[in-house]
Order: structure tokens, then C-alpha cells, then sequence
């Protein structure tokens, strides 16, 4: 019975305090350079308290020389998360050229309002597959609209329609009509 | 009723709705071929995957050579007379030419001539006519359906809409009186 009370114990107190969880999500429907690409980050406070003071740093996911950033901000302070609470941020930023895409934890740094302890949590970004932003003509090849398709669509339809026009226009030939 | 002649035949077989087996064949062949082609186009663009999708594939070109062949029927049917009006002189003269110098032929004979003569032409010619009007058609609705009006809508009903729905249209604007 001690050893039970002494566990959720345990269990109580890593619940204790504010507690926040990060997440980053590419919410664009293409990853491509040269047009606008929006990002996501929701921080949620589990905990039962407060956090305060919340920064959140992902700044190395866009390096200014790489990335211009046309709203919102990779470097973002929070006054105040609430128990329960939650913020959503949003970044929308243009790639200057194809390029890799970083892959970089997202900081946040928070204080607890409560115990008032400096705390850090991070999080990987969800980025849905991509592993670059493409170029247009890129994504057009990815996405398969090729003229080739559209080459080998007309190889299979035309010969029998044009076959027919022709014939067709043999046989008008060879009965004219006569005008009065 | 008495017998038929063999002229009567001709001239009714000039206003009949049926196509003869080699022509309805020619049809579903075209049909068949016409209505593989999207396919090809919705697994190069849309990448549909042969293992997931043959099923709708089957179902779409089944419908959609079905609807075609009884298109280019309807509209041999309504091209047949048409033609055999237009194209009359034209073989009249053909004939006439020809068997100019035959003097044991009657007049009867040639005029019998002409008729058969007329109602092949006609029946080739709006054959040909016949596919060539059906296709474009089909081929039009059908880009235009499946890349602009359902651009966003799902591949697999897409292809249908864009493929057994053209057909139907289709086959419902063959079916005018004139």
C-alpha cells in the first residue's frame, strides 16, 4: 500500500506545474520555393498551473539568408499560457530558392508560474513527407502532369478519329455535290 | 403482304435503324479504344495505382464503350438519310457514266444499280462520320470535364463522372429528331 501511495506520488508530481507540449506542422498543401509555405506551431499547457514568459525559437529552421519571412515571427514570445490553455502561431515564409528543407527541434522556453522554475521542451516539425520545397517545374514532374501523358493519350484516341475524318472527306471528294 | 423486291429492301434498308454486324463490330471496336485512352491519361496524371484501381477502370471503360457504340449508332442512323439525299446525283452520275456504253442494260437495271450503289456510300460515309463526330465529342466533354469543371474532385470520381458521364451526354445528344 506505501509502495502504491509512493507511486502516484511520483506520477503527481510530474504532473504538477505547467506543462507544455509542442507541435509544428507544414500546413501548405506543396512544399515549393519561390511561393509562400505556411507553418503551424500549437502549444498546448497540460499542466496545472500556469506558464509564463512562454518563448518559442525556431529561428534556425529559417535562416534569413535562405528564407524571407512574409508574417508571423520564428521567434515568438507568449505572455501567458493558462492550465488547459492552448496558442496557435503561424509563420509564412518564401523560400528564396529550391533548397532542403531544416529539420530542426522547435525550442520553447516557459517559466512556471507557480514554482516559478525555468523550463524547456522541444519538438520535431511535421512536415508531411516533403524532404525539399521544389521548384514548380520540380513538383510538376513529382506530380506526374507530363506532356508525355497527354502525347500517348492522343497516340491511342486520334488515329481512329482522324482515320475516319479522312476517309470520310475521300468519299466526299470522289461524289460532289453540284452547284446549280 | 407480298414479298419484298430486292429494291424495296435496299431503299428500307436505307431508312433502318440497324447497322449491319461488321459496322456495329467497327463501333465497339472504336468504342473500346476510345474509352481506354482517359485511362491511360488518369493513371499517367492522376497516378491511380493498377492494383486499386482496375476495378472502376473496368467498370468506366465497360459503360463508357457501351455508350459510345450506341452513340455512333444513333448517329449513323441520323446521318444515313442525309447523306444518301446529298450523295444521289453525284452516284447517279457515277453510274451512269459507267454503264454508258452498255447497251443491254435497261434502264430498271441502272436505276437498281444507283440505289445499291447510293446506299453503300451513304452507309460508309456515315460511318465514318458517324466515329469521327462521336469521338471528337466524347474526347472534348471528357478533357474538358475531367482537367477544369472536376479538377479537384477525387480520381476515382472523376474518371467516372468524366468518362460514363461524357458517354451518357453523348449518347443523348445522338438522339435528336434532326
Amino acid at each position: 500500500m506505501q509502495l502504491l501511495l509512493s507511486l502516484l506520488a511520483v506520477f503527481a508530481s510530474v504532473d504538477a506545474g505547467a506543462k507544455l507540449l509542442v507541435g509544428k506542422n507544414f500546413i501548405s498543401k506543396y512544399a515549393l520555393a519561390s511561393n509562400e509555405n505556411v507553418f503551424e506551431y500549437e502549444i498546448i499547457n497540460k499542466g496545472d498551473s500556469a506558464a509564463i514568459n512562454v518563448v518559442l525559437d525556431d529561428r534556425e529552421s529559417f535562416p534569413s539568408d535562405r528564407f524571407a519571412i512574409l508574417s508571423g515571427s520564428a521567434h515568438v514570445t507568449f505572455a501567458k499560457i493558462p492550465p488547459n490553455g492552448a496558442v496557435v502561431h503561424h509563420v509564412v515564409v518564401v523560400p528564396l530558392e529550391p533548397q532542403e528543407i531544416i529539420i530542426k527541434d522547435v525550442i520553447v522556453d516557459y517559466t512556471d508560474a507557480k514554482s516559478k522554475d525555468l523550463k524547456r521542451v522541444s519538438a520535431s516539425p511535421l512536415v508531411r513527407g516533403y524532404d525539399h520545397f521544389l521548384s514548380e517545374k520540380a513538383l510538376k514532374g513529382v506530380l506526374g502532369v507530363h506532356p508525355r501523358h497527354f502525347l500517348i493519350f492522343a497516340a491511342i484516341a486520334l488515329p481512329l478519329t482522324v482515320t475516319s475524318a479522312l476517309f470520310y472527306s475521300r468519299s466526299v471528294s470522289r461524289f460532289p455535290i453540284k452547284k446549280r | 403482304m407480298g414479298k419484298l423486291t430486292k429494291e424495296e429492301e435496299v431503299l428500307l434498308s436505307s431508312y433502318s435503324a440497324s447497322s449491319s454486324t461488321k459496322g456495329t463490330l467497327f463501333f465497339y471496336a472504336n468504342a473500346l479504344v476510345i474509352s481506354l485512352a482517359p485511362i491511360y491519361l488518369f493513371y499517367g496524371v492522376h497516378q491511380m495505382e493498377i492494383a486499386d484501381s482496375w476495378v472502376v477502370w473496368a467498370l468506366s471503360s465497360i459503360s463508357t464503350a457501351y455508350l459510345l457504340a450506341l452513340a455512333c449508332k444513333n448517329q449513323k442512323r441520323l446521318l444515313k438519310h442525309q447523306i444518301v439525299m446529298k450523295r444521289g446525283p453525284a452516284v447517279d452520275r457515277e453510274i451512269n457514266g459507267k454503264y454508258a456504253s452498255d447497251k443491254k442494260m435497261t434502264t430498271k437495271e441502272k436505276e437498281e444499280r444507283a440505289l445499291f450503289r447510293k446506299n453503300e456510300v451513304a452507309d460508309t460515309e456515315s460511318t465514318y462520320l458517324s466515329i469521327f463526330y462521336t469521338n471528337t465529342l466524347f474526347l472534348t466533354i471528357m478533357l474538358a470535364s475531367a482537367f477544369f469543371l472536376l479538377a479537384n474532385v477525387a480520381p476515382i470520381f472523376n474518371l467516372l463522372i468524366s468518362t460514363s458521364g461524357s458517354a451518357a451526354l453523348v449518347v443523348f445528344l445522338s438522339t435528336a429528331k434532326n
